[in-house]
């Protein structure tokens, strides 16, 4: 008996991929079997299966923002190079969110350095964070520039 | 077998492997294990080659945060490539399903290649879009 027959059986049943990767989920299955299942169940290939999953959604979907959520942005600037905020959505306000628990983090060659997260915004638009991370890597060309060659190619 | 000096499992851990998957990675295995981001678990590849780290991302699933996940996952590759002393570390992203992200990657020099996957991973041939880059290492 295959090691996936039972999530075989829902394929026969009808099931689509996306329901039998649910009911694996609900029967506690992580994501690295739950791969490896529906490629032997489906004959799927990897960026098929990671579709799926779900992989796709995290490039396009929207922060979630609400009372209580950690949103994030990032920015760069002569003096600190790239960096990344985070910060706790305090309330809603109107079209902003009020945010407060700031960190900051800069990008350097031995890692995420946190830093005093002076000079941070108190209230962002909502609008901001319905950017999809794919939208927010390509606004972000030149910190990943950076990013790629910071201190990795000198001496 | 190999066993990793304190400073390489420590390395390998804040990548994100554990338990035997250490000791499987110092066999020249590839791993693949899960690596923390600022939601849920990221999955990653990683193998060691001669002078080469191979380590790459086969999926992550975090919107919000995952700018600061991929940047930390890309610092932490580096800590291992130090820690095992190699000179090249190949960073890649295992097929990649967004095309602006794709395009992206491309723009920034990695190249699209017809790799080996993974067994864990339902074995056969992956695409990754992969660039080496020269390892620093601490004076």
């Amino acid at each position: 008996m295959s090691e996936f027959s039972s999530y075989d059986q829902l394929r026969l049943a009808g099931k689509t991929a996306a329901e039998v990767y649910a009911t694996a989920k609900a029967h506690g299955m992580d994501d690295i079997r739950a791969i490896r299942m529906l490629r032997t169940v489906f004959g799927m290939s990897l960026g098929e299966a990671k579709e799926a999953i779900g992989v796709a959604k995290t490039f396009v979907e929207p922060q979630e923002v609400a009372v209580g959520t950690t949103v994030y942005w990032e920015g760069a600037d002569t003096v600190d190079g790239p960096w990344i905020a985070q910060a706790r959505v305090k309330k809603i306000e109107g079209d902003c969110a009020v945010i407060a628990d700031h960190r900051k983090f800069l990008i350097r060659p031995e890692g995420l350095v946190e830093v005093e997260p002076h000079g941070l915004l108190e209230r962002i638009r909502l609008s901001y964070f319905e950017k999809g991370l794919a939208s927010r890597l390509q606004q972000s060309a030149e910190f990943w520039q950076e990013l790629a060659t910071l201190g990795y190619g000198g001496s | 077998m190999p066993k990793p000096t304190k400073q390489q499992a420590e390395a390998l851990a804040a990548l994100g492997l554990a338990g035997d998957q250490l000791d499987a990675f110092c066999g020249g295995e590839e791993v693949v294990f899960f690596f923390p981001t600022q939601k849920e678990p990221g999955i990653g590849v990683i193998q060691l080659a001669a002078e080469r780290l191979r380590c790459g991302i086969v999926s992550i699933k975090d919107p919000g945060g995952g700018l600061m996940s991929l940047a930390r996952f890309r610092a932490n590759s580096f800590r291992v490539a130090r820690a095992f002393q190699v000179t090249e570390l190949e960073l890649f992203g295992a097929a990649v399903v967004n095309p602006r992200f794709a395009e992206l990657l491309q723009r920034q020099s990695f190249v699209r290649r017809i790799v080996a996957c993974p067994d864990d991973l339902g074995g056969g041939e992956m695409e990754i879009l992969a660039k080496t880059f020269e390892v620093p290492f601490d004076e």
